[in-house]
């Protein structure tokens, strides 16, 4: 799978943008979104994240596998939480749960009220991820560093973001050469069994060498760095940032929608689950 | 000549953990206009030597240092590495490592913006360096999108922008198809002729040559075996450890220097053609109007060749024209967009990649890239046990391989960690493991690759004997070394083949040979004047020998009374 951050939303309104905004809103959302339980709500936002996602033009082919992985992952999260909170659900008025049944097995209790919990919170999971896109697919790679110094982030911190961002491709393309390197010899990768220790022992021929690859490779790139004189005194940027007028009426509303959810979850019912009655029985 | 850039004098340099000094008592200076050419075997000091002209050493790599280093006259270890960065830059030999910037523009300015350089004077240097260095067509696109050529170019881009007095450059040609290296020397070329000072350290000194060093410095275990001009070099260098051209090789021969000599065209088998293997046996590889390529950019446009079961095959052509590309077809490590692959016959796809391993042994590029055990024999035994092959046969296979390669001759090697051999012998490692699982077939991709001469042909003489190999196909972009051992070249050019013959009929269109971004080399030269009398590719030391001894038959010939008294 190609996880690979790509400059696939050039050119796009969202692109155009300065990319503080892009870290600024989705902060601004992440922060309103964990403070909204009403379903009804939570779809408002989720419609807000896919126009946001849309206005990036991100080719849905490029990222179709990372889609249906990061649903896959949500939903299994959100799975796995309902049956370790034995069905037990929080910001619900007057705890009133209106019971179903039991799952088998694990005897987990499943109620109007769990599924809407559930439901909720795997909207939010995915209005985050279209949010976060975005900022894989649709920031100028080499403006990775100046945004996050920009926003106070410390220097050297910010470029460290601007090397992942860097490195992330070259550290999956010896991920790939490795699997070739072993596969020639023989390995299946593939799942064989449920013992997940087992299978991920499976793993370690891939994983080493690739892990050590990656050791002594930024052995020479701290060295590249230093004989160009990184960390050693004041620093200039070559990329420009431009906060413009339509930046900062973005920002406005991201900001009025922090504010607005988090008043909202004081003063209205927003922050407490919402049933819709035709689940409620009898 | 003004003062020297760097002056070195008595330094001897031992690094923190290591029991003997990588350097001892080395003194040399460069002056502004100078190119020096540093010279050497594996292991020979040349790494610490940059490290010490950079700054890296003692700043980075702490040890025990005697002597001193200067830089711009003053020592480098009372600078700081900002300072010293001022005055010396380096391009290192992985330019996948050195590029730091995800973009090319970022990459230019990295260093400009370490040093607080604003960004109008920034924007009007990327636009001159991008010129000077001729890579403006890749202004604005990603790093990591960059072939391998193209990243060594804008390793040194983003070192001109820095505008240093030294130029210090590791093995640039290690990773170059021959026409990108001529264009990068032309670059060092330029600097030079415009005052700037250029260390160069590489192992191809024929073309190294081409830059027209002042003087060479040729190391030997951490000691200066020789400083001075060109010629003087020449006369000393042991063609054995560097490669040299022709011409000083037959010249040491004929002054009796003895070279270890190949012997020729060593191939296992004797070069029988695909379509004339004996029996009317059907080719080990064939490619039917294959088509492939990544990530919607088709690489092979419709591949047509046969591959006999009983011949060494050379893959030559530029950087990205789709050499390894080809051998990753036939492993099934990617599949053809269009066309068909067939191993003795069957289609390829009715095979797992493991099954197509016990027919093809491939050995990657770089042996690091598939260690992991904690032993050499786990190593070994990794491919059979992941072919379910019989556990009590074990010791023979690992025994076996272990003998092919000649790896049996280090001591308890078998329960050796892999990652503490040198890299040559983890080169032959590499070796064993495709070897364990007995392929007759072995492909090879840059087997030459960051080893230095001597290593490099022992490896592909050792290699070309080993029992029971029937077939050798290898990617390379040494020229003589494809040349001389393989039977059959096939000649690349944008993902097509240009030309499909023995080595005498490849190189015999000289345009064709120069438009795929290769070489004439003065081996080629060579052998081409000896035509008629031998029917195959010689390595230079094995031509050398030949030559010489036909000159003592004609001189005996000539005069056979001398021949008497010396008989």
């Amino acid at each position: 799978m190609n996880f690979v951050p790509r400059y696939l939303g050039r050119g796009s309104w969202l692109a155009r943008r300065d990319p503080r905004l892009l870290v600024v809103g989705l902060v601004c959302f992440v922060f309103a979104a964990i403070q909204v339980w009403d379903i009804r709500l939570m779809l408002v936002l989720v419609a807000i994240a896919f126009a946001w996602y849309r206005s990036a033009r991100i080719p849905f082919g490029e990222v179709r596998r990372l889609w249906v992985f990061a649903i896959a992952f949500v939903s299994l999260l959100v799975v796995m939480n309902g049956v370790i909170a034995s069905g037990r659900v929080q910001q619900v008025p007057g705890d009133l749960v209106h019971l179903y049944g039991y799952l088998p097995v694990v005897g987990t209790p499943v109620s109007a009220e769990s599924i809407v919990f559930a439901a909720t919170q795997f909207l939010r999971f995915i209005a985050m991820i279209a949010m976060g896109f975005p900022l894989a697919f649709a920031i100028d790679p080499g403006a990775f560093g100046v945004t996050f110094a920009r926003l106070g982030v410390p220097y050297r911190f910010a470029f460290a973001v601007d090397l992942t961002w860097r490195f992330i491709p070259s550290f999956a393309a010896d991920f790939r050469t490795t699997i070739d390197a072993q596969r020639v010899r023989g390995l299946d990768l593939s799942p064989t069994g449920r013992n997940p220790i087992a299978n991920l022992a499976r793993q370690v021929p891939v994983v080493v060498p690739t892990v050590v690859n990656a050791i002594t490779g930024a052995e020479d790139t701290i060295d590249a760095m230093d004989l160009r004189a990184f960390g050693t005194g004041k620093r200039t940027w070559l990329h420009e940032l431009r906060f413009d007028r339509t930046d900062r009426i973005v920002l406005v509303a991201f900001a009025a929608l922090l504010i607005g959810a988090t008043i909202a979850a004081w003063t209205t019912s927003s922050a407490l689950l919402w049933v819709p009655p035709f689940m409620i029985p009898g | 000549m003004g003062e020297p850039v760097v002056e070195i004098t008595d330094l001897t340099f031992r690094y923190r953990r290591a029991s003997e000094p990588a350097l001892r008592d080395l003194t040399v200076s460069v002056d502004p206009g100078e190119i020096l050419l540093v010279a050497g075997p594996s292991g020979c000091g040349k790494s610490t030597l940059i490290r010490a002209m950079n700054g890296l050493i003692p700043h980075s790599y702490p040890g025990e240092l005697t002597g001193t280093v200067r830089i711009a006259g003053g020592l480098t270890t009372e600078q700081r590495l900002r300072d010293i960065s001022l005055h010396v830059g380096t391009v290192l030999q992985d330019p996948a490592r050195q590029i730091v910037g995800a973009t090319v523009e970022a990459e230019l300015a990295f260093g400009p913006e370490n040093l607080g350089t604003p960004r109008s004077e920034m924007r009007e240097r990327i636009s001159q360096v991008a010129t000077a260095a001729g890579i403006e067509d890749l202004l604005g696109r990603e790093t990591a999108a960059l072939s391998g050529g193209e990243r060594q170019l804008l390793a040194m881009a983003g070192i001109l922008m820095l505008r240093p007095r030294l130029y210090v450059v590791d093995e640039p040609l290690a990773n170059l198809d021959p026409l990108t290296a001529a264009r990068l020397l032309g670059t060092l070329r330029r600097l030079a002729d415009e005052g700037h000072a250029v260390v160069i350290v590489e192992h191809r000194v024929e073309e190294a040559l081409d830059l027209h060093p002042d003087r060479v410095l040729y190391l030997e275990e951490g000691r200066v075996r020789y400083l001075g001009d060109v010629v003087g070099f020449l006369a000393i260098a042991d063609p054995d450890a560097v490669k040299l051209p022709f011409e000083v090789v037959l010249d040491r021969v004929r002054r009796g220097a003895h070279v270890e000599a190949a012997g020729g065209a060593v191939s296992p088998r004797d070069g029988s053609r695909s379509d004339e293997d004996a029996g009317g046996q059907p080719p080990r590889l064939e490619f039917r109007g294959v088509r492939a390529g990544y990530d919607g950019r088709e690489v092979l446009h419709g591949i047509d060749a046969k591959l006999g079961a009983r011949e060494v095959v050379a893959v030559l052509g530029p950087n990205g024209s789709g050499k390894t590309t080809l051998f990753r077809t036939a492993m099934r490590l990617m599949d053809p967009s269009e066309g068909a692959v067939l191993v003795d016959g069957r289609p390829a796809t009715e095979r797992t990649v493991a099954q197509l391993a016990t027919t093809f042994g491939f050995v990657f590029q770089s042996p690091s890239q598939m260690l992991f055990a904690r032993t050499v024999r786990e190593e070994l035994e990794f491919g059979p046990r992941n072919l379910k092959r019989d556990v009590a046969s074990f010791d023979r296979i690992v025994d076996d391989a272990l003998r092919r390669t000649g790896l049996d001759d280090l001591e308890d090697v078998r329960e050796r960690p892999p990652l503490t051999l040198s890299f040559g012998q983890q080169k032959r490692l590499a070796l064993a493991i495709a070897l364990a699982l007995a392929p007759p077939t072995l492909m090879l991709d840059e087997p030459s690759a960051g080893q230095d001469h001597r290593t490099a042909r022992r490896f592909m003489r050792e290699l070309l004997t080993i029992p029971g190999l029937e077939s050798v196909y290898l990617v390379t972009h040494d020229v003589d070394l494809a040349l001389a051992h393989a039977s059959r070249i096939l000649l690349f050019r944008a993902g097509e083949i240009v030309a499909d013959g023995s080595p005498a009929e490849v190189i015999e269109d000289e345009d064709r040979w120069t438009s795929c971004n290769l070489r004439v080399t003065s081996l080629m030269r060579a052998n081409a004047g000896m035509r008629g009398s031998s029917h195959r590719f010689l390595d230079a030391e094995a031509l050398a020998v030949l030559i010489r001894g036909r000159e003592g038959v004609a001189a005996a010939v000539d005069d056979p009374g001398v021949s008497q008294q010396e008989g």
